[in-house]
């Protein structure tokens, strides 16, 4: 299967998936159950709920999972590290840290620009996170050196978090700093899809204008700057893409792992591993796991919605773990 | 006819002096062998020349321009750089590898021609890499690879070569094999300057040679004129004993 097919192939199923994930009915495994009893009893409640309810909730999977698996491919891709992830390195953690922040000091409205701090606070503390991963990481390129700044990153982040928990003026604000430590798609609006949506399309486009970057980045910074790549452009291109559409992703819908570490490893088989050609696919990969991901937290457990942060970990610990396996023996891919 | 010249290049990074006042100039259509110890500066002056070590004071200029004036892209047609260290992470095939010489040809937006196919094919042939070409770049032997990323850097169909070290790893067949693809290219109007540590190859197959020593140029000339005994002893200390049918041996002092 060549890359265009299984982009091909991967469309489809994240049409599919968004589809399937509007029509669901929560706690069960019928799919049109609920619709056919209320458009017979009660359509225009039944179109609320399809149009102003389950449809934003569909979009927005789509949105981050496109967003987690693009930029967990190119950062693979730039750091030429299978184990680079948004949430490994600390990306994911920052912006969670910015959203509260943002939250926590009531800077966040339901109005106009207002509206807007939430995935600025987001894109901030993941700018502010990549900023520090490339200090320490510089251009190392064993595996460890990622690893341990990211670890030191999501540390410092998660202990800010905690700060605030612990000074949190009511149980409330608890529960609402907990919903981005802990992912999740419930109870989401358009007004999350349209404060998300200018961040992600800006982050999306330049992280897909980097490929060429990263594909001479597979011969080493030497060899690529000898075939005319710039590799601070290359570097830019990722980071504050990885920054834009991450920080957008997590501010509306908390920290989602794993995906950005698991979907470029499904693709790059299709792919001839060129980190370019893996962009794309890695992409729409990222939207289709999601988006089935989120109709499993609501049809795996009935009455108790799980949350999909926690799913994706269930998901993605094994996969890292074997990953990790595979590179201690050398075999990276 | 593309020329690279060098003047007064010096280089020095925490107090070593990589580079020493080096002035040299290569043109296309001749084979130009850099040789010296370890440590003479070779690399660094390749890696001086491919914008790969910053900090330089001199001057190098492309046909009469100073390099930081020409454009990446323009560089990179003009000037095609082989590493030593053949790096890579991702079980890429070699042929996708060797492709990537063509980057600098390609537009913004368009992705490889028909062109490009065939001479990365004909490439492939040529330095006899075909029977492995779509293995993995990471499941390759150090001769295989060497000879991949050899076909890499003629990909690139730059006037000018620089390569360093590229037939260390290499049988004596692929070395012999590899030496006269430069030949070929440089009769075909490239220019090649090639880092290379054996010095009887370099004396019998390149046309001038360039002998550094601890950052200087203290030779550069014909093979029978830089390799004297008094230098080779000087320099890289050990005895050169000429022989009467034009060859050398190398003896301890």
């Amino acid at each position: 299967m060549t890359a265009r097919r299984l982009s091909l192939l991967l469309l489809v199923l994240a049409v599919l998936g968004a589809l399937g994930s509007a029509f669901l009915e929560r706690g069960a495994i019928s799919l049109f159950g609920e619709y056919q009893l209320l458009l017979e009893t009660d359509p225009e409640t039944a179109a609320i709920l399809f149009w102003d309810i389950r449809l934003p909730r569909a979009l927005l999977a789509l949105m981050v999972g496109a967003s987690l698996g693009l930029s967990g491919a190119a950062l693979q891709g730039l750091t030429r590290n299978p184990l680079a992830e948004p949430g490994l390195i600390g990306a994911s953690s920052g912006a969670a840290l910015g959203a509260v922040a943002i939250f926590y000091f009531g800077l966040f409205g339901t109005t106009g620009l207002s509206l807007l701090s939430l995935p600025v606070g987001g894109l901030v503390g993941a700018g502010l996170s990549m900023i520090v991963l490339v200090a320490l990481w510089g251009d190392d390129t064993r595996i460890a050196t990622l690893v341990l700044a990211g670890v030191a990153i999501n540390a410092l982040t998660n202990a800010f978090v905690a700060l605030l928990l612990t000074v949190a003026p009511s149980p409330f604000a608890i529960y609402e700093i907990m919903f981005w430590m802990m992912g999740s798609l419930a109870d989401r609006s358009y007004d999350h899809v349209l404060i998300a949506l200018p961040f992600m399309l800006a982050g999306w486009t330049m992280l897909l204008l980097s490929g060429r970057g990263l594909d001479a980045m597979t011969l080493g910074p030497e060899s690529a700057r000898s075939l005319g790549v710039s590799i601070r452009r290359t570097r830019f291109l990722t980071v504050m893409g990885t920054a834009l559409c991450v920080g957008a992703a997590v501010s509306v819908s908390g920290v989602i792992g794993f995906v950005g570490l698991v979907v470029p490893h499904l693709v790059r088989p299709f792919t001839g591993h060129m980190p370019g050609a893996s962009l794309l696919p890695s992409a729409l990969a990222g939207a289709v796991l999601l988006v089935f991901a989120d109709i499993g937290v609501r049809i795996l457990t009935p009455g108790v919605e799980l949350r999909l942060g926690v799913v994706t970990a269930f998901i993605g610990v094994p996969f890292f773990v074997l990953l990790l396996l595979r590179a201690k023996r050398g075999l990276l891919a | 006819m593309t020329t690279l010249s060098i003047q007064n290049l010096s280089l020095t990074i925490d107090r070593n002096r990589l580079l020493d006042d080096v002035s040299l100039s290569i043109g296309t259509g001749e084979l130009v062998g850099l040789i010296g110890p370890n440590g003479a500066g070779k690399s660094s002056l390749l890696r001086a020349i491919t914008g790969n070590l910053q900090g330089w004071e001199g001057a190098i200029d492309l046909d009469g321009q100073p390099l930081d004036a020409v454009s990446r892209q323009d560089r990179a047609k003009a000037i095609a750089y082989l590493p030593q260290t053949h790096e890579g992470l991702w079980p890429i095939s070699g042929r996708r590898l060797v492709m990537l010489g063509r980057l600098p040809h390609l537009g913004p937006f368009s992705g490889a021609t028909d062109q490009d196919h065939a001479l990365v094919e004909q490439i492939l042939r040529d330095v006899d890499a075909l029977a492995f070409a779509d293995r993995p770049v990471t499941h390759l032997s150090g001769g295989e690879l060497a000879r991949i990323w050899l076909a890499r850097a003629l990909a690139v169909q730059a006037p000018l070569l620089l390569a360093d070290e590229p037939i260390a790893a290499l049988d004596p067949a692929h070395q012999l094999a590899t030496m006269s693809l430069f030949h070929n290219a440089v009769k075909q109007g490239q220019g090649v300057m090639v880092v290379l540590h054996d010095l009887g190859l370099a004396a019998r197959l390149c046309d001038r040679l360039v002998l550094m020593d601890r950052g200087k140029v203290v030779a550069d000339g014909t093979p029978q004129n830089v390799l004297t005994a008094d230098r080779v002893a000087a320099v890289y200390k050990v005895r050169l004993i000429r022989d009467g049918s034009g060859g050398f041996s190398l003896l301890p002092l």
